[in-house]
């Protein structure tokens, strides 16, 4: 007996395309934001334990720390899009998938709560507090990996309904016994790693233009970024073959060649291969900004390519049971007006912020 | 159903929805309110040039964003979550019948979060007029996250037309959108007052005159809150007569939290005209919290109620509450439930095709019974039918619809309402000696029958 549910009679009321490209765009953002925090709170809480005496790396860890919030709030906020997207699509998989792994799934806003408050908490610690800074770090770092986990858990249980019955009815851990599951962890690790160390150069070149006076830490923060880039990158491209190989001979047959998510991908794979370049040409050259912006450029090609292998990877793994195009469409495209008008006016909103935010004069006395 | 159930010992699913629905609905309205707020507030304190208020404004903001964005959002997302383990099909339902209203809201909680950062990062750095504009732009944007999210909502109560139609806007602007967007909306004004006046306690480095002046200005915010009885009676007037049989007294728990919701935001109305606004009296920390914990009994009770009297349905005349549609009643009365709800059989560890007799009636309660009853916690079913004799129990199966008001029809032939009947009473019978008695004569009866 099919233990899949059926999709929902209700149908989708726009083509699935549109549903997948918003998809690709939204996911983009959240990898950018979310590689901050996770990336970012790995190579912070390295820096505290190992160059914690270092002055310039303690400052410089407290102005990650600073932005930290900030930039969870947006990979929260531009994580629900996506995730709204697979639900339209993929929802009979999805649910299920989250009801079999029950309470470790709902337990992802309590540990990412707990991670939000203490990043407050280290903010308001006093200067002298390096051992509790030091803790407080370290439990966000391993908050935010086993979050990582368990939606990379949730994302394999998705794709493989194969596992279900056995998690649901006990005979099986809620860790999905599925081969790509820890290179597929390991590949978003350090995925996530590069991007970080990315936005470590940046903020460190935004100091370098704006704070002539932090060159110190700012210097440090460039070279720190890019040294963490490219050895992730390396070991990325590892843990990516890895995985792509777990994947099983028949999914990479399917996955290979497979139309434009494919183009996509292997599009998004050479660019991450060319970062390479550009970041060592960062690391050895003195007046780095052009590689640094490049490398921003390639890794943004990059992101949206994972993203279209992803969606490609979990097509070719259901397709046996459902495609997209067994969903009814029934178009509802004055509620589509609404969302396009209403994201044109968003951005418009957000654009006027940011360039209200970009005006401003510096901080006096910031750091 | 014919997803997994989700199972959560003794406090089951529907009460993990309401802990986490309570303090987000809360969190939600106060960050609606807060907008409105901060955006008039500010331009007042300029308008009048008081310093104050701009100094205040600029100390709630940090609170704003610590219980808003924090905690707000993930709670909002926690609900999203929870709603989805426990009623998938439902959260189904609503996720593909109004995608782009989700995706709708979903671009005014970004420029929301957006602009209620640089809101609350650019103090004193901005040009003044430009900050109040940042103001407005989050005001705005949390403000239509309500007006898109109360769509949304009040359709589970009042699908309207939507039922003949399955139109996106006759669904979205259903017979209760609009009491239910101005009560939201008073509730919001109130509970961003409410915290204010917390906020300015805890606030450091402000006089008693000071902390009176601002307590003053959140004071007028109450006021509105004299409107909840004459929108609510609106409000009712538009929901369907069962669900206001039901809170007229037909189910005197909801008739409870009604009465206690309205009353005691009322109270709190009149407490802010009366002694906020006619006397002008002082709030110290100890009151301020005793109203805000008025506030979130009363929000809870309301909310309480919204979702009692949609009951035996989880989308009004579409899904009963154990998830199946109204129309696959029929069919399903024909074919039974088992082979609709698989999973049944995977949580016992049998295969669905070969389901034994002697599992059948705990698979049916696993379908029809387990997304609402746990079996001895939240709304656990041995307390409810201890000592129940068989016949009490089939006949309560087979009327349920009719003599319980908020339960969804048993659906099932025959055979199926014998096996829950066995099942349920075999859960009496594990209830130690008291019920022995009473249930094993029919259970005998029902044996000599089955016998012949």
């Amino acid at each position: 007996m099919n233990l899949i549910p059926p999709a929902d009679v209700l149908g989708i009321p726009s083509p699935p395309f549109i549903f997948m490209a918003l998809g690709w765009i939204t996911f983009t953002f959240h990898l950018i934001f979310m590689n901050y925090v996770l990336g970012g709170t790995v190579i912070v809480a390295f820096q505290e334990w190992f160059q914690g005496r270092d002055e310039q790396v303690a400052k410089s860890n407290l102005l990650l720390v600073k932005i930290m919030p900030i930039a969870l709030s947006f990979a929260i906020t531009m994580g629900v899009a996506p995730l709204l997207f697979v639900q339209v699509l993929f929802g009979q998989f999805f649910y299920t998938a989250n009801i079999v792994m029950g309470g470790f799934w709902l337990s992802i806003i309590a540990l990412v709560m707990i991670a939000f408050y203490s990043l407050y908490i280290i903010l308001a610690l006093k200067p002298a507090s390096a051992w509790i800074r030091k803790i407080l770090i370290t439990i966000n770092m391993v908050l935010f990996l086993l979050v990582a986990f368990i939606f990379t858990n949730n994302a394999v249980l998705t794709e493989n309904p194969q596992y279900w019955a056995d998690i649901y009815s006990g005979a099986k851990n809620v860790v999905a016994p599925d081969p790509t599951l820890i290179p597929r962890y390991l590949h978003n690790l350090f995925g996530a790693i590069p991007v970080a160390g990315l936005w470590l150069a940046v903020i460190g070149r935004y100091q370098l233009r704006f704070y002539p006076q932090n060159e110190g830490m700012a210097k440090k923060m460039i070279r720190a970024g890019l040294l963490w880039a490219t050895i992730t990158t390396v070991i990325e491209i590892v843990v990516g073959g890895i995985f792509l190989m777990t994947m099983g001979s028949e999914r990479i047959a399917d996955f290979m060649g497979n139309g434009y998510l494919f183009v996509g991908w292997a599009i998004g794979t050479c660019t991450g291969v060319f970062t390479l370049i550009t970041l060592i040409l960062a690391l050895v050259t003195e007046n780095n900004s052009k590689f640094i912006w490049g490398s921003v450029v390639l890794f943004a090609v990059t992101l949206v390519g994972m993203t279209m292998g992803r969606d490609l990877l979990r097509i070719i793994s259901l397709q046996s049971y459902f495609t997209v195009d067994q969903l009814v469409v029934r178009p509802s495209t004055s509620s589509l007006l609404l969302f396009l008008i209403t994201f044109v006016i968003g951005l418009g909103l957000v654009g006027y912020l940011i360039s209200l935010v970009w005006k401003l004069p510096p901080k006096e006395k910031s750091e | 159903m014919q997803y997994p159930i989700w199972e959560v010992p003794k406090l089951g699913g529907g009460m993990v929805i309401a802990i986490i629905a309570c303090v987000h609905v809360m969190v939600a309205h106060f960050a609606v309110g807060a907008g409105l707020f901060v955006a008039v507030t500010e331009y007042k304190a300029y308008a009048q040039n008081r310093p104050l208020l701009r100094r205040f404004l600029k100390d709630f903001s940090f609170f704003l964003v610590l219980v808003s964005f924090i905690f707000g959002a993930l709670t909002g997302v926690g609900i999203w979550f929870s709603i989805a383990l426990v009623s998938p099909a439902a959260t189904s339902a609503l996720i593909h019948q109004f995608v782009w209203g989700w995706a709708t809201e979903w671009v005014f909680f970004l420029v929301e979060i957006l602009a209620g950062y640089v809101y609350y990062l650019t103090w004193d750095r901005m040009d003044p007029k430009k900050h109040m504009i940042v103001g407005w732009i989050y005001a705005f944007s949390a403000f239509m996250s309500l007006v898109i999210i109360n769509g949304i909502l009040t359709f589970m109560l009042t699908p309207g037309d939507w039922l003949e139609t399955r139109d996106f806007w006759d669904g979205f602007f259903n017979p209760t959108y609009w009491p239910s967007l101005l009560l939201r909306t008073l509730s919001a004004l109130s509970l961003a007052a409410i915290f204010v006046t917390i906020a300015v306690h805890v606030a450091k480095n402000y006089t008693r005159d000071e902390r009176h002046e601002i307590i003053q200005e959140a004071g007028l915010w109450l006021v509105p809150l004299i409107l909840m009885v004459p929108v609510s009676i609106w409000y009712f007037s538009q929901v369907p007569s069962a669900a206001r049989d039901l809170v007229m007294g037909q189910a005197i728990a909801m008739t409870l939290f009604l009465l206690f919701g309205l009353a005691s935001s009322t109270l709190v109305g009149f407490y802010a005209y009366v002694g906020l606004i006619l006397r002008k009296r002082y709030i110290n920390l100890e009151t301020a919290t005793l109203l805000a914990m008025i506030a979130f009994l009363a929000t809870g009770s309301m909310e309480f109620v919204r979702e009692g009297i949609r009951k035996p349905y989880i989308i009004y005349d579409y899904m009963y509450s154990n998830s199946i549609l109204v129309s696959d009643v029929d069919r399903l009365n024909h074919q039974g439930v088992l082979s609709w709800a698989p999973w049944t059989a995977v949580a016992l560890g049998e295969h669905p095709d070969v389901l034994p007799q002697s599992k059948r009636g705990e698979a049916l309660f696993r379908a029809q019974c387990m997304q609402c009853h746990t079996l001895d916690g939240t709304n656990g079913i041995i307390p409810l039918i201890k000592g129940w004799p068989e016949n009490s129990l089939r006949h309560a199966l087979e009327n349920l619809h009719t003599e319980q008001y908020y339960m969804p029809p048993f659906v099932g032939p025959g055979k199926d309402m014998h096996d829950l009947t066995q099942y349920l009473l075999s859960l009496n019978q594990g209830q130690g000696d008291a019920m022995v008695p009473a249930a094993q004569s029919p259970m005998q009866e029902s044996e000599k029958e089955g016998g012949q």
